[in-house]
């Protein structure tokens, strides 16, 4: 009981030592502020390309309804109109756009013809490009299907003419026919277990990297933690302490950086609304913290001294960058991955929680304490 | 003048002493990037699968629109080299989907086949990850959408042409029709190129992709970088300072010189990573547009180019440093501005993929100034302007600098 009184005490001048430096509280809200920041800005137009549409013909009804739907849509390529063929031409050598689309006038009688003839003959659409790319592609891909209603019906058209052998009018097939494109999508996305995991917003692609950057900000806080002791240790202002209560002191040098930090995530994930319900991320926090906790002792363990460890926090950073899915999820990197706590903290937060998963991250802990107090206890002996 | 040399130097080797080290991570972090890559691509040429995206398919695929919707993402341009299906039940699905081995999975329900034949609103279940790395995500949801586009369109024409024989009355079995009209649609899709005739412009005064990313890298990295100073540079005392001060080392002096020292020690080592990566690039094929003709010297004369760059992220990382002095809260500030200003200036997604807003602040920040230098540089260009505004951000960190220190040291 008294050791426990003693923890609390020496945690809270810890935590005194902290929120007395101004920074500190400076830190804690600057993380909800710049994430709220990013997630407003990220509702804006955004894009992963820039396309600017032409019609040779403004006034043909196909191109019209064809350019207003691309406009209105809400997709990951950001379209836009130019008044005349040599803006949109520089914009796109200037890198100011990603491809200029000439939409060809007459354009549906081109189409039937290909469609009859099967040959090009120069395409209803003229792609200007800088250079060629896979984003590029799904960008004609997306045109494709965009284009695809007023194509199948010009198909139909001429199937009914050349393999029926009837004559009708367009008014006549345009009944049969004519599909808007509009139509009620046949695919009903569901994010896993989306009511499960809590999350009922599709994310926007700028702002789903912030729970990884955030997760790594707590192993960051946890290193920062540990250099704080290894400089405490080599000023003297542990001596005090048996080398046993030294060794367990770093866990409150921890506790008492990584809590408010984690506070200020748990905040800055509410707020952004990737929040998976109150007990979830309550839960799913605390063990990652856990098993943060041990990650970086071991690494503290392994470089030694303030010094190198400062030097290494930033490749390990950069690391972790890589092999966790943060901003790009590579899937032959298990053996790395399951290394490092985040990767299980990031995988577990968009799935529904079972008990397998926290039988994993606290296995994780219970590997990574036994390693911590093995080591330890090989230093005590040889003190 | 000599008390600013002595200080600079005794500095420069108090740096000096933790440069193996710096220098040894520096090795072991391009040797694990290397591995890494080099694994992933020996990978990727033995078993492509394991790279592609792989969406599992649940439910019953005999519906000709479904395999119709299948072939079609199969024969994307963009999706044929990244996406497989395999069909599986709805619980494997599910759990391999939650250990991250799937991107998503679709579950076909029972009796959709007939109630998407006979025109009643059927749904199939598309279930995706939230992932953290939405991009993936957003790419896949984008070729949904173009799927589900050209199985509606497909069945409203076969619907149609049903309709249509009869109220023509026509003799044809409808079946064959369906079918024959079927066939059209897999050749109008297979021979969509034949819609659009694609023009290339060249990277008329515009960097490349590969181009635009050599320097991303180079700028996160350095921006990451500045972590690694924390525990030389990063001061709660300044009676040092105050004593240099009384013997007539003033504070801009002091600045300047453990300013210099860190510039040589980031310099240093950043020229350790990038002059080696970029003799790699060039034995590895890997050539840039820009240097084409001459790829080592060129590449190493780019390199010693951002100096500039280095100097002004150096000077952004040093006014962290004297700004907040503690430990926890000084490393995490660097970690939040390095990656920050690495992420909004384009250094992990391209600019363009940023609201306008946003495109427009950037080349004011330190990390925009020193993307678009280096864009510069590599274009061959002049840069007098980015010059003279990394001229300006050095005079203000290193001032803002002195005047922080000033401060503690009266306090």
């Amino acid at each position: 009981m008294r050791q426990i009184r003693h923890c609390f005490l020496y945690y809270a001048l810890l935590s005194k030592r902290f929120f007395k430096k101004f920074s500190f509280i400076i830190l804690l809200c600057t993380v909800p502020l710049l994430v709220l920041g990013l997630k407003n800005v990220s509702a804006e137009d955004t894009g992963m390309l820039k396309i600017l549409l032409y019609a040779e013909d403004p006034e043909d009804e196909t191109v019209r309804e064809l350019t207003a739907k691309m406009l209105k849509e809400d997709s990951v390529i950001n379209y836009q109109s130019v008044e005349d063929v040599d803006t949109g031409k520089r914009m796109v050598a200037r890198g100011e756009a990603d491809a200029l689309w000439i939409f060809r006038d007459d354009f549906i009688n081109r189409a039937e013809k290909i469609i009859s003839t099967g040959r090009k003959g120069g395409g209803v659409i003229t792609v200007i490009e800088r250079e060629e790319n896979v984003a590029m592609q799904l960008a004609r891909v997306k045109l494709f299907g965009i284009m695809y209603p007023d194509l199948s019906y010009a198909l139909c058209k001429n199937f009914v003419k050349s393999e029926l052998g009837i004559e009708a009018t367009d008014e006549e097939l345009m009944n049969y026919f004519k599909s808007s494109g509009n139509e009620e999508k046949i695919f009903n996305l569901e994010l896993v277990e989306g009511d499960a995991a809590g999350i009922t917003e599709k994310q926007n692609y700028l702002t789903a990297p912030l729970r990884g950057m955030l997760a790594l900000m707590i192993i960051l806080c946890g290193l920062a933690a540990e250099m704080y002791y290894l400089q405490d240790k080599e000023h003297g202002i542990l001596d005090a302490f048996s080398l046993r209560r030294r060794q367990r002191s770093v866990y409150v040098y921890q506790m008492a950086a990584m809590i408010p930090v984690a506070a200020a995530i748990f905040a800055a994930l509410y707020l952004i609304r990737d929040f998976t319900g109150v007990g979830r991320e309550l839960l799913l926090l605390s063990l990652y913290l856990l098993d943060s906790v041990f990650f970086c002792n071991l690494v503290r363990k392994l470089f030694g001294t303030a010094g190198r460890l400062g030097a290494a926090i930033p490749i390990l950073i950069l690391g972790m960058l890589v092999v966790c899915p943060i901003f790009f999820y590579f899937r032959n990197l298990s053996a790395i991955q399951n290394l490092v706590p985040t990767f299980y903290y990031l995988r577990y937060s968009c799935v529904r929680l079972e008990l397998g998963d926290i039988g994993k991250m606290l296995l994780y802990a219970l590997i990574g304490g036994a390693l911590d107090m093995i080591t330890d206890w090989f230093a005590r002996s040889r003190a | 003048m000599k008390k600013f040399r002595q200080y600079f130097l005794a500095q420069l080797k108090r740096v000096w002493k933790a440069f193996p080290f710096i220098a040894l991570m520096t090795v072991l972090l391009v040797g694990c990037m290397a591995v890494i890559s080099i694994a992933m691509l020996r990978s990727y040429n033995s078993s492509d699968k394991k790279q592609k995206l792989e969406i599992g398919i649940a439910g019953d695929t005999s519906n000709n629109y479904i395999s119709f919707g299948l072939m079609a993402v199969q024969m994307l341009d963009t999706s044929r080299f990244y996406v497989d299906f395999s069909q599986m039940s709805e619980e494997e699905a599910k759990s391999r989907l939650k250990a991250g081995e799937m991107t998503a999975y679709v579950v076909i329900p029972e009796g959709f086949a007939e109630a998407f034949d006979a025109g009643e609103d059927a749904k199939v279940t598309y279930a995706a990850a939230n992932q953290a790395s939405g991009l993936g995500s957003a790419l896949t949801n984008e070729i949904v959408e173009i799927v589900s586009n050209v199985i509606y369109s497909s069945r409203t024409s076969i619907n149609g042409i049903w309709s249509f024989m009869d109220d023509y009355d026509c003799p044809e079995d409808p079946n064959v029709v369906s079918d024959d009209l079927f066939a059209e649609f897999m050749n109008l899709f297979l021979g969509r190129t034949k819609f659009w005739s694609v023009n290339y412009l060249g990277a008329d005064g515009s960097l490349g992709f590969i181009s635009y990313y050599v320097i991303a890298i180079m700028i996160l990295f350095m921006l990451l970088w500045g972590i690694t100073g924390s525990s030389l540079f990063m001061k709660r005392d300044v009676s040092l300072a105050k004593f240099l001060k009384a013997k007539g080392q003033g504070i801009l002096l002091q600045i300047s010189a453990e300013y210099l020292a860190y510039f040589v020690l980031m310099a240093g080592t950043m020229l350790m990573i990038f002059m080696p990566a970029v003799v790699v690039m060039a034995k590895a094929n890997l050539i840039l547009p820009e240097w084409q003709n001459d790829p080592v010297s060129q590449g190493i004369t780019f390199v010693v180019r951002m100096l500039p760059a280095m100097a002004l992220l150096a000077a952004f990382h040093f006014f962290l440093y004297e700004l907040i002095t503690n430990m926890v809260s000084g490393i995490l500030f660097q970690f939040i501005m390095g990656l920050g200003l690495a992420y909004l200036s384009g250094c992990i997604y391209p600019l363009s993929f940023f609201p306008e807003s946003i495109q427009r602040l950037v080349p004011f920040l330190p990390s925009g100034l020193a993307m678009k230098y280096g864009a510069g540089v590599m274009r061959g260009v002049s840069v007098g302007t980015e010059m003279a505004g990394i001229v300006l951000y050095l005079a203000l960190f290193l001032g803002l600098a002195a005047i922080v220190r000033g401060r503690r040291m009266k306090a």
